[in-house]
């Protein structure tokens, strides 16, 4: 298997994963619910990912040799292992209505005046399709230095609203409806977990010097916790009528006075982070069709590329009539299998790790056990003698790797 | 699939020639041509009957053999309809062009919209996302169309640019900016209040500067609604002179201190229009960088017959709740950075007034005036508007934001009318004194 | 006419009937000896002075083994080799030899007396700057080699030749350095070449081609230099440099993009203002491709994002214009590349006066005319400019901004980023002989980033790139204690990395 992507790389994609679903129209749908304690959907919603995102990566550093798909198969079968990662690409599929919504969104009603999406459309839909089959290689690559971008204009915008907001709007903070914020984080668990790309890396990041453990953790619980406090923002700058203002990072700057004095310059660092949003669509469509591709047998990548692309388009185009109606149908469908990917996932792939690990290493052990018989002529009946000790067994693997060298 | 993916390799040139060549014609239909859009920079609306009546300040485009000293010329386009977009839609059909509508800075309303509710008759411009959410609104004494051509009679980029006009008057205490969202916001709010700025543009010779009383300003109302009608018959021969020509009128000024409305959830209530009240509310609300402050009455001999004129920097106001039997009081600590005397008008005084003013009694007696002066202009604003039954300090959303169980339980005892129970405390403190 | 000899009818039978190949009877100790040149090839001087007093230098006899006789004779002026068939025979000939032949010998001699004119070394007109050498490569390979080898005075430089071209028969010359350059992809280079099989070969740009992967046609896959200490430069990182007879452009391989966003002046000034000019660089080039792009987007879909007082002022300079702004855009393009297409071929006594003509007609009369608007003049002005900041990448600049031009009239702001991110995942994706496109951006190659946009000094580049692989990464010690223990310091890796190239360098050592 070529190692596709560095960790670097990697670290860059689920900042970008993590932070481009939650700016569009998140904030607005979350204050229809919650109002000024939606931030604590973020937060809740935020640690739980952060806990899950540990162990993933820990499945990750268990097993760094076999994708996904083999790990899967090597241990409990391939029906199991399709299974698997049929759930992944459902889910990502799923996942990638997201930014494309977003995308559609941002384009045909925030910096056009009337955008016929059916047709222009096509254009992204074409330029998807050539991620797609560029692969994930590709993905990565185009992620690092598009991330600066993405994160400059974030910041940028960001910093626009935060100094024209009103922050006293968010308080009080201890006066709130507990059952109203769990339903709020069940019905909003859609746009959480983006870690979950981290296991299609799984056999495919490069051994290099880079960190890929801390710093993802560190980078998930930044982004919620910039993500929770950009809530406070946004619901500082509108409040009531947050509600009404669907899209969060186009919003959020209306108020500066540089606005005033220069015009909508805001609008470039809009269409700078929509990059953000597009290496999403690309990095979820890219792993679907990694997916369906192990589970139908389906070799050709252009082939599958293009349903799966097609897939999403008809769905944007002619099921959901508006982007609102897209996000809530999604939504509602999807809450109910998101705790088994975000929550399931991870435990399943820390267990089926460590059990092909444990194979592996009885693996190389029975084979050095037979070569140190060979060397030592001790009968099978002595040697459990001897395995007991672990000085012994200790010498035993190192005769036998000296014995390779 | 290999026969099509061969023959996309072999014609992928044609291909996208094909694409270009089909898109190239639809761009045209679909495209937003400048030329074909009018640049519309500030809407009026008022109410005639049940009809709306919207006035559009346009910018019309020079082209280069007719240009003159002035870079753009405004020309006002009025049209009725059942609905403020029903109206714009129907100035499109007049002049051949869509409307423009980014680049709106201010939405002026006529006294004829404030008999309903305010925030349902603005629903559009909060609904249509080609506005921008910092959308100004401002309120015209009389007719919002009659207010809004007047605006021919200012400089170009103040006409085209109120916005900026009333940020920089809100920023020295002399004007509101309120935007259209935050003025329906507030409306929703636990205390309902919210405010706007008027705007009244007086030609050079008719305004009167500093405080207006309500005869003068009836007066000049009464004179500018003469000069307003001719002025808007006028507009369109005006809007076709040449720039050099329409400098000679633009001698209009905009109002130094605009009356203040005030509306409960969206009705209109009343407005402040002395310069006290209008100082009070902007003094407790708001965080200028820069103000005028004019005392009398200082205590001392030497000074008590003096008008002495003030310039403070970085004034910082912080309203805290604290409940006092049960009942919320707002305190108000106001915060005065680098006050300076500009100038001191003592009528009767020898002229080595210095000497005597460098003396510390002196001071701190101008201190005290300065003081109280605040204190009472807060206190005139706040029970003006408590007598309305306004929550203009918006005490019932601090008190809530600060202190919620102890407001819940006041307001289950109260309900609406807990405005009536509710005090402030003014506290002026100033520092660094010049 | 005289009957020819059977030598001189086999010699001539090589060649075709109107060639303009030249015959000398010489009678040396009774024997005929021919001397066989083509004219414009030979140096005529050698073949007076050298060759021929060479021959009659020693009155005494030949002997019995003439060929050895006559070869001890002409080795001080020049070099002889022996050849018999006719290949190697024409190819003597072709090659500016002069052939020695003597009658009734089946063995020639072919002397090396190449006299073919040259240029002289002057500066490339691409590729000047303000400090630094100011030597460039002509289209003779040897001067060119020699250029290079007075550079690297190094027994490890290898020069692989070979000829390519069926009837050019054209030099070509593999150039690295052996413990350094990646075999694998010397080995790739030759089996392409060994592929090729073409008439004639005029100039480095067909090897260019046969070097660039299969269908790719567009983007630029192989580096280039007309400057001696840039190819050194180059061979010193480990890459490959391949010199072709005929063209002073020298490919080097492998490319990544970045090569061309650095310039030679680059290493010959302070770090700081070669950071500050490759910025500048990165802007210009974005500038070349998305400005007018951009202004069309902006005029047609997307003027809410101008402040008003520039909306107004671009409302009054369209206010006449009939034309939509991407035609406008276009046209303007298309004036400007007929202005630097004619100016390339103009006659020097005609250019200021038609460049004169053309500033006026597009800068003043048009505009009044009401055909342009002065701020397209200007962003299509601008752009051009930008488009010579790289000049190797002109071409594709060129193309794609024109292409980006048509997607912001179609489609706007979406349109332009779109297409800018379908080029650059595309690019993205590529990888030439081993070396990503884009690094050492994407992906990101930390060491590589002291020559990156922010240059660090010269001292600080303790490794070679590391974009592509090498057989020795490490260029030169740390030059003082404190760095010594600062990179030690650092990582276990780097300490390793460092151990490592010691002993490569012992080995090669």
């Amino acid at each position: 298997m070529k190692k596709q992507l560095t960790k670097r790389q990697v670290l860059f994609l689920v900042i970008i994963t993590t932070l481009a679903n939650k700016t569009q129209r998140l904030p607005s749908l979350i204050s229809a619910q919650l109002g000024r304690h939606g931030w604590l959907v973020f937060v809740i919603l935020g640690l739980i990912d952060v806990g899950f995102v540990s162990l993933a990566l820990l499945a990750n550093k268990i097993n760094k040799s076999k994708t996904c798909y083999e790990l899967c198969k090597q241990t409990c079968g391939i029906f199991i292992a399709k299974v698997v990662v049929f759930v992944l690409g459902a889910y990502f599929f799923i996942k990638s209505l997201l930014p494309f919504e977003a995308i559609h969104d941002a384009f045909s009603t925030v910096l056009f005046d009337n955008l016929p999406w059916p047709l222009y459309g096509l254009f992204i839909i074409v330029a998807i399709i050539l991620v797609c089959i560029y692969g994930l290689n590709a993905i990565g690559r185009v992620g690092e230095p598009f991330v600066y971008l993405f994160l400059t204009s974030f910041i940028v915008l960001f910093g626009l609203g935060v100094s024209t907001t009103d922050l006293s709007r968010v308080l009080p903070f201890i006066d709130f409806d507990v059952p109203k914020i769990i339903d709020a984080c069940w019905d909003f668990c859609l746009w959480f977990g983006g870690f979950v790309i981290i296991f299609m890396f799984m056999g495919r990041v490069k051994e290099d010097d880079g960190k890929m453990g801390w710093p993802i953790i560190i980078a998930v619980l930044a982004v919620n916790l910039i993500m929770a406090f950009g809530y406070m923002v946004f619901y500082g700058l509108y409040e009531n009528l947050a509600a009404d203002k669907v899209n969060f990072i186009s919003m959020i700057s209306q108020f500066s006075l540089l606005n005033v004095d220069l015009g909508r310059i805001d609008w470039f660092f809009i269409l700078f982070y929509q990059f953000g949003q597009f290496i999403c669509i690309g990095l979820y469509l890219c792993l679907a069709t990694k997916c369906f591709s192990e589970v139908f047998g389906i070799k050709n990548r252009v082939l599958m590329s293009f349903i799966v692309v097609m897939a999403v388009y008809l769905l944007d185009v002619f099921l959901f009539k508006t982007v609102g109606e897209g996000v809530s149908e999604v939504s509602t469908i999807v809450k109910y299998v998101h705790p088994i990917t975000v929550i399931g996932l991870p435990i399943f792939f820390i267990i089926i790790a460590c059990v092909a690990r444990k194979k592996e290493k009885n693996a190389i052990f029975s084979n050095n056990l037979v070569k140190f018989k060979l060397l030592t002529g001790i009968s099978s009946k002595n040697i459990k003698n001897f395995i007991k000790d672990k000085k012994v067994y200790k010498s035993c693997d190192q005769i036998c790797e000296g014995e390779k060298q | 699939m290999r026969k099509i993916v061969a023959f996309v390799k072999k014609h992928t040139i044609l291909i996208i020639l094909l694409a270009i060549s089909i898109l190239f014609p639809q761009s045209f239909s679909y495209q937003s041509k400048l030329n074909m859009r009018v640049l519309v920079t500030a809407i009026a609306v008022d109410k005639v009957q049940e009809d709306y009546e919207v006035t559009l300040q346009v910018v019309m485009p020079q082209a280069k053999a007719e240009q003159g000293s002035g870079k753009a010329v405004l020309s006002f386009i009025t049209e009725q309809g059942k609905s403020i977009s029903e109206s714009i839609q129907k100035i499109a059909y007049k002049i051949g062009n869509t409307a423009a509508l980014s680049h709106v800075s201010t939405v002026i309303v006529g006294n004829s919209l404030l008999d309903g509710n305010l925030t349902k008759e603005l629903d559009y411009f909060i609904r249509n996302t080609e506005f921008n959410s910092a959308v100004m609104l401002l309120i015209a004494p009389e007719s919002a169309k009659d207010m809004l051509k007047k605006t021919q009679n200012l400089e170009i980029n103040e006409a085209i640019r109120l916005q900026k006009v009333f940020v920089y008057k809100e920023s020295s205490l002399n004007g509101l900016m309120m935007p259209i969202v935050e003025f329906m916001n507030n409306s929703l709010t636990i205390s309902g209040s919210s405010m706007a700025s008027g705007i009244l543009i007086s030609n050079e010779g008719e305004e009167v500067l500093g405080q207006s009383t309500d005869k003068t300003l009836e007066s000049q109302q009464s004179q500018q609604q003469g000069g307003g009608n001719q002025n808007g018959q006028e507009s369109k021969e005006s809007s076709n002179q040449q720039g050099g020509e329409s400098s000679k009128e633009q001698n209009g000024r905009i109002k130094y201190y605009n009356d203040i409305y005030y509306f409960k959830n969206g009705k209109y209530v009343n407005k402040y229009d002395k310069e006290d009240e209008i100082l009070g509310i902007f003094l407790s609300n708001r965080a200028p960088n820069t103000g005028e402050l004019v005392v009398q009455n200082v205590k001392g001999d030497f000074l008590k017959d003096a008008t002495i004129g003030c310039k403070f920097r970085q004034q910082e106001t912080k309203n805290n709740i604290k409940f006092i039997d049960g009942k919320p009081i707002l305190v108000i600590d106001m915060a005065f950075k680098d006050v300076k005397i500009n100038e001191i008008l003592n009528q009767g005084q020898p002229t080595p007034a210095l000497y005597e003013f460098q003396a510390e009694s002196s001071q701190s007696n101008i201190v005290q005036a300065i003081q109280e002066r605040v204190e009472s202009c807060v206190r005139l604003a706040y029970e003006k508007a408590k007598k309305d039954g306004v929550d203009i300090l918006n005490i019932g959303d601090l008190a809530y934001r600060q202190k919620p169980y102890e407001w819940k339980e006041y307001y289950s005892k109260t309900g609406e009318s807990y405005l009536s129970g509710t005090d402030i405390e003014v506290n002026v403190k100033v520092n660094n004194f010049n | 006419m005289e009957k020819q000899s059977a030598v001189e009818k086999k010699i001539y039978g090589l060649f075709c009937d109107n060639s303009d190949l030249e015959c000398r009877t010489l009678l040396l100790d009774h024997k005929k000896v021919y001397l066989f040149f083509i004219s414009c090839l030979v140096d005529k001087k050698l073949i007076e002075s050298g060759v021929i007093n060479s021959l009659f230098e020693r009155e005494k006899n030949i002997g019995d083994n003439i060929l050895s006789s006559l070869e001890k004779r002409v080795v001080s002026m020049a070099k002889a080799e022996r050849v018999q068939t006719d290949q190697q025979i024409t190819k003597a000939i072709l090659g500016g030899a002069i052939l020695l032949a003597v009658e009734g010998q089946t063995e020639y001699l072919s002397l090396q007396a190449n006299g073919e004119s040259k240029r002289s070394i002057t500066e490339p007109p691409n590729e000047s700057a303000l400090r630094g050498p100011r030597e460039g490569f002509i289209e003779n390979i040897e001067v060119n080699l020699g250029l290079i080898r007075r550079r690297l005075k190094t027994t490890t430089l290898a020069v692989k030749r070979r000829e390519i071209g069926r009837r050019t028969q054209t030099k070509i010359a593999l150039v690295y350095l052996s413990d350094v350059a990646d075999p694998k992809v010397i080995r790739q280079i030759e089996t392409r070449l060994n592929k090729f099989d073409i008439d004639g070969v005029l100039d480095s740009y067909y090897i260019e081609e046969m070097l660039s992967p299969k269908g790719e046609k567009f983007f630029k896959k192989i580096g280039s230099s007309e400057k001696p200490d840039v190819v050194a430069a180059k061979i010193l990182e480990g890459r490959i440099a391949i010199f072709v007879d005929g063209s002073p452009t020298i490919l080097t391989v492998p490319y990544v993009y970045f090569e061309d966003m650095q310039s030679p002046g680059d290493y010959y000034d302070i770090p700081l203002r070669t950071t500050l000019v490759r910025f500048l660089r990165l802007v210009g080039m974005i500038l070349s491709l998305m400005l007018p792009g951009l202004y069309v987007a902006l005029e047609s879909y997307q003027y809410r994002a101008l402040p008003i007082n520039f909306l107004i002022n671009l409302l009054n300079a369209v206010e006449d214009i009939s034309f939509p702004p991407m035609l406008e855009v276009l046209f303007v393009i298309f004036l400007f590349e007929i202005l630097s297409e004619a100016s390339v071929r103009m006659p020097k006594p005609l250019g200021t006066a038609l460049s004169i003509i053309g500033a006026v007609i597009l800068g003043d009369t048009a505009v009044q005319a009401g055909i342009i608007s002065s701020p397209s003049i200007v962003v299509v002005a601008i752009s051009g400019i930008t488009l010579y900041i790289i000049p190797n990448q002109s071409s594709q600049a060129s193309l794609l901004r024109t292409l980006f031009t048509i997607v912001g009239g179609i489609a706007g702001f979406y349109g332009l980023f779109v297409g800018f991110f379908m080029v650059f995942s595309y690019l993205a994706s590529l990888e030439n002989y081993g070396a990503p496109y884009f690094a050492p951006f994407a992906p990101y190659v930390a060491t590589d980033q002291k020559d990156g946009f922010v240059k660090q000094p010269i001292k600080a580049m303790i490794y070679r790139p590391k974009s592509y692989k090498t057989m020795n990464s490490v260029r030169q010690q740390p030059f003082n204690h404190h760095y010594k223990t600062k990179l030690q310091n650092k990582s276990e890796t780097a300490k390793k990395t460092l151990k490592k190239g010691k002993k490569n360098e012992k080995t090669a050592d």
